[in-house]
């Protein structure tokens, strides 16, 4: 089983990821649909640019995720002897860049426009041959970025979870704290039609440290995957309890004395190798092969593992104490 | 996760509600910072004006030209006095900025450097579109190629850009229609200089006006006077230009 050339997923959950592909086309739809209603009514409000901004970035995750759910399945090649799982890990580490990057960018230009007192102008349009503040279509404009997104977040988050795709679960997360962002830009809007100039820019700064929060902790999370961090759960930083559960039943076998296991997240599954150490070395090979069959049978995301037999393992660490994560 | 989601929806729909109650509540909406539209009403309306004919113009000390009227009508609709101060852009958008002004006019477009860009002012939605159309003096032939051709204009500006951009020379003439050459001008300016137009007709100007940045109120209260008075501003640009 060291080169598993099966497909990742098992039948069931392959429908689970018809319907999460579904769902991203149609996030990508729905938030190209919002991004170009608000580029329309777009003013001079921080707020709201700040709000439109994010809606750009969140173009970014289904995008990563529908390009990555293309390529992750592919058999193994010569060229790439492991697969293409890691493009997973790696379109997280796109979409996580873009926003702490962004996040950054516009928290400091925020800032920036209180302490230099910048007041935001707003035009009037010309609507049905009445004047029209821009400010009040806004509004209109940032409900409908919002609340769809709400739900779509919500249907998305079992997906993330089942398919164990941090890509999805990180924009899931996106879409659901969406109404927050459209919520402050609106309270900016409509602080700046009170005549409070600052009301719009301290919505953008509060829009853009949250944006920037949820970079950072994306960031984190992408950047200790790809460094072969032990897996974790799909919702945070938590170990997860596939590894302890993969040991112990590795130890339980009847003719292993010993054993060490370390694994590591690719994408959705885990690549990992086993050392152990046997108390009965007849037919060992036969014994291997049944192991590795158990492991498999044991949980879909041990997708490629190696159990080498060998006479001791080396010197307990701190693998197996339970150290903070990340 | 659902609870917490539940009262997400549930504020977002409040703040919503109280979003859309508070708009319908007030008709002097949206609200100046600085409350220029109040100061000015039955006030003072503090105009700058950089010398620009036949948008502007200073002569003994008395303003005049097409914005400038426009702007006077403005005043008499909001009860208000008016006081001109005349300097050149830089001078008069630093004054803006400061709002020690509250209008500032010069004949500026929507591509007028440092005015269109809305960084120092606030700018108005373009209020008025002119284009400027090449003549011929009687007698000369026409053409219809620009290229390489000298052709006067009244000041190096805006239209001299249009036309270097067609590939001609613009030439700065102190009188247009006396000028024994091509030149660019109104429609209306050539009739009255028995000039013949020729099919080279330059791209549109979109004309603005701006304001103190932010003050909003202000901003939509001209901006519903300039849309409402357009045959007005484009009698009054035909009166000043010929």
């Amino acid at each position: 089983m060291g080169r598993a050339r099966a497909p990742e997923l098992p039948p069931d959950l392959r429908r689970t990821l018809r319907r999460a592909r579904r769902l991203e086309w149609l996030t990508f739809v729905y938030m190209a649909s919002a991004v170009i209603l608000l580029a329309l009514v777009l003013g001079s409000s921080q707020a709201m640019k700040t709000a439109w901004i994010e809606d750009l970035l969140s173009l970014i995750p289904p995008v990563a995720f529908l390009v990555a759910a293309r390529f992750n399945t592919r058999g193994p090649t010569r060229r790439f002897p492991y697969g293409f799982h890691r493009i997973v890990s790696i379109g997280h580490l796109c979409s996580a860049l873009a926003l702490f990057v962004m996040g950054a960018y516009l928290l400091a230009e925020s800032v920036s426009k209180l302490i230099t007192m910048e007041y935001p102008t707003i035009n009037s349009v010309e609507l049905f041959g009445r004047t029209i503040w821009l400010g009040w279509l806004m509004l209109p404009a940032l409900a409908y970025s919002a609340l769809p997104s709400v739900f779509l977040g919500r249907a998305k988050i079992p997906l993330a979870e089942e398919l164990h795709n941090k890509v999805l679960y990180a924009d899931a997360k996106m879409n659901k704290a969406n109404w927050l962002t459209a919520g402050a830009a609106m309270v900016g809007v409509v602080g700046i039609g009170f005549g409070l100039w600052w009301a719009d820019a301290a919505a953008a700064a509060l829009i853009s440290l949250d944006i920037t929060k949820d970079g950072v902790a994306n960031l984190r999370r992408a950047v200790v995957d790809l460094m072969d961090q032990a897996p974790t759960t799909v919702d945070g930083d938590d170990p997860d309890p596939l590894r302890d559960k993969l040991a112990s039943m590795l130890q339980d076998l009847d003719w292993v004395e010993e054993v060490d296991l370390r694994l590591r997240e690719e994408g959705q599954v885990y690549f990992g190798e086993a050392l152990v150490v046997p108390s009965d070395e007849t037919n060992i090979t036969e014994k291997i092969e049944d192991a590795l069959e158990r492991a498999r049978d044991l949980d879909w995301r041990i997708h490629d593992l190696s159990l080498t037999p060998v006479r001791e393992v080396p010197e307990p660490d701190e693998r197996g104490a339970k150290e903070p994560m990340g | 996760m659902r609870r917490e989601l539940f009262t997400g929806c549930k504020a977002f729909g409040i703040m919503v509600l109280a979003l859309f109650s508070l708009a319908s509540a007030g008709c002097d909406f949206p609200r100046d910072p600085r409350s220029t539209l109040e100061d000015v009403r039955n006030g003072t309306m503090r105009v700058g004006i950089v010398d620009n004919d036949p948008w502007t113009r200073i002569e003994d000390g008395r303003a005049s030209g097409a914005e400038v009227e426009l702007l006077k009508d403005f005043a008499e609709k909001l009860g208000a006095e008016t006081s001109f101060v005349q300097g050149t852009t830089p001078e008069l958008l630093e004054a803006t900025r400061q709002d020690e002004i509250d209008v500032l006019v010069g004949g500026f477009t929507s591509t007028s450097p440092g005015v269109s860009e809305g960084k120092e002012a606030g700018v108005t939605g373009p209020y008025l579109t002119t284009h400027s159309v090449v003549g011929v003096p009687p007698g000369t032939p026409a053409f219809d190629d620009p290229s390489d051709r000298e052709i006067a204009v009244e000041r190096i500006g805006a239209t001299a850009a249009l036309l270097k951009e067609e590939g001609a020379v613009p030439v700065a003439v102190d009188d247009l229609s006396t000028a024994g050459m091509p030149v660019a001008a109104y429609g209306w300016q050539l009739r009255a200089w028995g000039f013949e137009p020729t099919s080279i007709v330059l791209p549109e100007e979109q004309h603005i006006m701006a304001v103190p940045l932010g003050e909003n109120g202000w901003l939509v209260e001209l901006e519903r006077f300039l849309r409402a008075h357009r045959p007005e501003a484009k009698e009054l640009l035909r009166k000043e230009s010929t």
